[in-house]
């Protein structure tokens, strides 16, 4: 009996390539366009600790964190911001 | 004849474990049922078990392990590349990735098992002296292979569907994507270089190593007994089953109605059965739950 383990090794390496190549640049792709978002939301909830809400956060998320943190309202503190 | 037994014994055993939700391999149900049809039609010497270890049951234990080692990796850092975005943001991103990398893993399905099921039909085909022994599958066969996985997976992959995406572990949109991914490309290259492997195996592995990406306690292993005991006894099982329906077929026309008579009852027995606790879009992410203990009466 013969087992061509070369080809075994050559699955392995091919597929683990090529594989874990797609799914680095496509999560690489998600955190460029997620990290867009979560610096705006940062800013936007460090503004809020401040309390001065600007025309921006309120244009940038007007339903997101940052405009119910700078309500300063309490019942708003389960979203974890204020 | 005896490929007839064959793919009914291939065809009764994938039944009986999709009733319980395992995935098993339809392709080591089929060569276990051709292997065991053959067995009784033309004795053991008829049978290549040099070429059955070193084909079907090595690449069978390697396989999983591969494509889980690959989606591993691959949700490890899915989740470390994308641990500052925002969750909602990232979900959805990945959500959009899965219908690509669900696709791609459909077209992976393709390469390997529908050229199985191809195979198999055009190899009866030509033992009935209906094609040349060198004639290629027309395309009704091709058509008809490709229909019957596409119907095969819209209708009936509820059951499959629940273990894999919520008894393994809950799957999420990550994962899901990294497991995919990993699968579609182990099973595209294996079909390139010429192993037929079990994509089931092969996208249970995967969904395994993704669960352990994340982190290794959401894993039910428990499940990964019970399909691994699935997957030994697999092609024994449907060998033994296509075995006796070679043997009653053998024995002439009587025989033959009588296989086919018993392989349609059971199989709508089992279809019955399956109808108690149907499984469909709208509970597959319902997990059965345990029985509460009665409390005892004061």
């Amino acid at each position: 009996m013969t087992i061509d383990w070369t080809a075994f090794g050559q699955v392995f390496v091919v597929s683990f390539g090529s594989a874990v190549t797609v799914i680095v640049l496509f999560a690489t792709g998600v955190a460029l366009v997620a990290a867009d978002t979560a610096a705006t939301a940062g800013h936007g909830s460090r503004l809020a600790r401040t309390g001065t809400p600007t025309a921006h956060q309120a244009v940038r998320s007007p339903a997101g964190s940052s405009s119910g943190c700078a309500s300063r309202d309490p019942s708003r503190s389960s979203r974890g911001c204020c | 004849l005896f490929t007839v037994a064959g793919l009914i014994g291939a065809i009764l055993w994938n039944l009986l474990t999709w009733l319980f939700g395992l995935p098993s391999s339809s392709s080591h149900a089929l060569l276990g049922g051709l292997v065991g049809s053959a067995w009784v039609a033309a004795e053991a010497g008829a049978i290549h078990f040099d070429t059955l270890v070193s084909k079907v049951v090595i690449p069978a234990v390697l396989s999983p392990v591969v494509a889980g080692v690959v989606a591993l990796t691959g949700t490890y850092l899915a989740y470390r590349l994308t641990r500052r975005a925002r969750k909602e943001q990232a979900r959805r991103g990945f959500k959009t990735g899965q219908v690509l990398s669900a696709s791609m893993v459909s077209l992976a399905h393709g390469t390997d098992d529908a050229q199985k099921t191809m195979g198999v039909i055009t190899l009866t085909l030509i033992t009935a002296g209906i094609l040349p022994s060198t004639a290629s599958p027309p395309l009704w066969v091709i058509l008809s292979a490709g229909l019957a996985i596409a119907l095969g997976t819209a209708v009936g992959g509820w059951r499959i569907i629940r273990t894999l995406g919520k008894r393994v572990t809950d799957i999420q949109t990550t994962q899901g994507f990294a497991a995919e991914t990993s699968s579609a490309a182990v099973i595209l290259v294996s079909s390139h270089l010429g192993f037929p492997l079990s994509t089931t195996q092969v996208c249970s592995g995967a969904v395994f190593g993704a669960g352990a990406g994340r982190r290794l306690a959401h894993v039910h292993w428990g499940v990964a007994g019970q399909m691994a005991i699935a997957w030994t006894v697999t092609m024994p099982a449907a060998a033994v089953v296509g075995g006796l329906a070679a043997l009653v077929a053998l024995t002439g026309t009587l025989g033959i109605v009588m296989v086919i008579v018993a392989a349609a009852a059971l199989a709508s027995g089992i279809y019955l059965l399956s109808r108690r606790q149907p499984v469909d879009a709208r509970n597959v992410n319902e997990l059965p739950t345990p029985a509460r203990p009665v409390p005892a009466a004061a």
